[in-house]
């Protein structure tokens, strides 16, 4: 009896990692052989709708000045942009930082936060409430905008439907070291490929809660941030998505940050995301199954967006499963298909961004020596794969004894 | 705004009638192992022998089958140690090792996570052999016939890999073809000199190390090299696309 529930639940594992694959060999196919719908990319309007940029920070003082400065050479018109720096609970100098921008330059406004909740959600929710802009525009601290992309992403809002707008993020700083080269191998298939054939195929980008913007109106009618989850971000997609907003990915906007140098920063951010994610799949993902007016692949992408982190355990769970059927003589050579398959499959997976995506990105971005690091993106998978597993497991221990997760600020490395 | 050349428009669009030839190349090398998988079946088991006497392990072969198909095992002679101080200390070694290597998420790498991973492996089956060492269900024999039909599966399935990842790249099938025989054989070989490796490793220290060996070394190491494979493929194209006259969309 248990050794046929260990077998079932290997074939159960494989299923899913099966699916997972063929959707990523769809993603990377869509990029290599179809064109790209580019969202009103290059519509250029004399007179676009007024924005605010957010910028939550906290303890940010290395890189508080990189982001202002940046951000002030816009080419957006001046009457219709203004900076909103948060110095939400900082204990350096980031609020003099802001303050000393704020007295150089009319649109940026200093704000502080010394009471409440921390956090960027609840930080966010406070700025929103001060912002004049019909277009919300978020920036994370050790981003740096290029002088168009404000424009750039601000163009897909001519369309009344589009609720948020997602830039493409690249790193600034990834020929630091070994773990830089593949986060920006990872981000080069998450961004080239999968959202913007996410795009394409008419499914659902993701807004990443950073270089990107979305609508006051559409956030204020689906009811604004959760200060309660980690991810708010992805809850943001999916309430839009399912109050019939939609949204756009815009390649062709570009904006840099610094991605994590050390092991243990990017441990903590795999932390952060997988938590929020799932949270979000609890909440949404009967949601999405059950939406209407919206395409069933679009909800059956939707789902397996939401539950990707899930991947994480149950790989872990079925290589104890596949440990014990060995031990038992039972792994015939159907199980060792299985697991074989299994594994080629599991390593296409999410966040831990397919081998073949990030051969179609490195293919498509004309970046071709960064290949070569291809096999070693399976130090990711290793670390992704462990690190998944504990951080889930112990939200759903301190959910149970009603207990919050604490958010980890990511840690910059700018000198 | 003026339109500039950007990466986020350039557009690779091989053909379909190329997706299909490449994707066809691809596959070739998979037919022909089904072509030669008897022969092939009992070389693989004859050259694991062979290497294992050249080096200096007693070997003795063995028939068995894959379906209908015949092959060769090779046997190694080892000892399955229990209730002994051997599979004791390679627990308790395992056991520490894991615990100081995994214990502490935040201090994790990617070498911690592999080699914690590994010793807990060894734990586990340092465990088992000191407990239940007698019912241990695998002799080398079995264990390489398990290995034979599951890296047989594995190059049955390099094919079709490559097929789905090459076939869209903008190569040409000769190349296609290439890279996906070149992967094949490679598996073959690789897959030989492991085998022989392992039994050489069982037969020194034990069937203690079977289990460790066969989670660590086994297809996780057939997926490295066919992903090393690809790399060198899309490096290539995307060296030869940039001699190119681009294709723009707009």
């Amino acid at each position: 009896m248990v050794i046929t529930a260990g077998k079932a639940y290997l074939i159960f594992t494989a299923i899913i990692l099966v699916a997972y694959a063929i959707r990523h060999c769809i993603f990377s196919g869509n990029r290599l052989l179809r064109p790209s719908r580019h969202g009103l990319q290059e519509v250029f309007d004399s007179l676009p709708p007024s924005i605010s940029v957010i910028i939550p920070m906290h303890n940010e003082q290395r890189v508080a000045d990189h982001i202002l400065q940046a951000l002030l050479q816009c080419d957006y018109p001046v009457d219709r942009m203004e900076i909103i720096a948060i110095d939400d609970h900082s204990t350096d100098a980031t609020l003099e930082t802001i303050r000393y921008y704020a007295t150089l330059d009319p649109r940026i406004r200093a704000i502080t936060r010394e009471n409440g909740k921390r956090g960027k959600p609840a930080a966010l929710q406070e700025a929103v409430a001060m912002a004049r802009g019909d277009i919300l525009a978020v920036f994370d601290a050790d981003y740096i905008p290029g002088s168009g992309l404000l424009r750039q992403i601000v163009a897909p809002f001519a369309d009344p439907g589009v609720g948020a707008v997602m830039a493409r993020v690249v790193p600034l700083n990834c020929g630091f070291n070994l773990l830089t080269r593949l986060l920006d191998l990872e981000r080069a298939a998450g961004y080239q490929v999968d959202q913007q054939a996410r795009h394409n195929m008419r499914l659902l980008p993701q807004y990443g809660g950073t270089a990107g913007a979305f609508r006051k109106s559409a956030y204020h009618a689906v009811g604004g941030f959760d200060v309660n989850i980690l991810a708010e971000d992805t809850e943001l997609t999916f309430r839009l998505r399912l109050n019939g907003w939609r949204v756009v990915y815009a390649n062709r906007a570009e904006c840099y940050e610094e991605v994590p140098q050390t092991w243990p920063v990017r441990i903590r951010q795999i932390r952060r995301w997988a938590i929020g994610h799932t949270q979000c799949f609890i909440r949404f993902a009967w949601k999405m199954l059950r939406a209407r007016g919206i395409h069933p692949l679009e909800r059956l992408d939707c789902i397996m967006l939401l539950g990707i982190y899930l991947v994480g355990p149950l790989l872990a769970i079925a290589l104890i499963d596949s440990f014990f059927l060995f031990f038992c003589g039972c792994l015939s050579v159907v199980n060792t298909f299985l697991v074989t398959f299994a594994i080629m499959a599991f390593n296409a997976i999410g966040n831990f961004a397919s081998f073949f995506q990030i051969g179609t990105a490195v293919l498509l971005d004309g970046s071709g020596d960064r290949a070569r690091l291809l096999p070693l993106n399976v130090l990711n998978f290793a670390i992704s794969i462990v690190v998944v597993t504990e951080a889930l497991t112990t939200h759903a221990v301190l959910r149970i004894f009603g207990r919050r997760t604490i958010w980890h600020k990511t840690d910059r490395f700018r000198a | 705004m003026g339109s500039t050349y950007h990466r986020a428009y350039r557009f690779v669009a091989t053909p379909a009638v190329g997706v299909g030839w490449s994707i066809l190349a691809a596959l070739i090398p998979g037919l022909m192992l089904l072509c030669i998988a008897p022969w092939l079946l009992r070389f693989h088991g004859r050259w694991v022998t062979a290497l294992l006497l050249w080096i200096g392990v007693p070997t003795i072969e063995h028939s068995s089958t894959f379906g209908l198909l015949p092959m060769v095992v090779p046997e190694v002679s080892t000892y399955a140690p229990y209730h002994s101080f051997y599979p004791a200390a390679v627990g308790i070694a395992g056991c520490g090792i894991a615990l100081l290597l995994l214990v502490r998420y935040t201090r994790l790498t990617p070498l911690r996570v592999v080699a914690g991973v590994a010793a807990l492996a060894c734990a586990i089956s340092g465990g088992f052999f000191y407990f239940a060492g007698n019912r241990f269900p695998y002799s080398t024999a079995e264990f390489s016939a398990l290995w034979t039909r599951a890296e047989f599966v594995v190059w049955l399935i390099i094919p079709i890999l490559m097929a789905t990842v090459l076939g869209p790249l903008p190569l040409r099938p000769r190349l296609t073809f290439l890279y996906s025989a070149m992967t094949l054989l490679y598996a073959i070989w690789f897959s030989v000199i492991r085998l022989t490796l392992l039994l050489t490793w069982f037969h020194v220290a034990g069937l203690i190390w079977l289990p460790p060996a066969y989670f660590i070394t086994g297809f996780l190491a057939d997926f490295l090299y066919v992903v090393g494979f690809y790399s060198v493929a899309v490096s290539r194209t995307a060296r030869n696309l940039r001699a190119r006259s681009e294709v723009w969309q707009w």
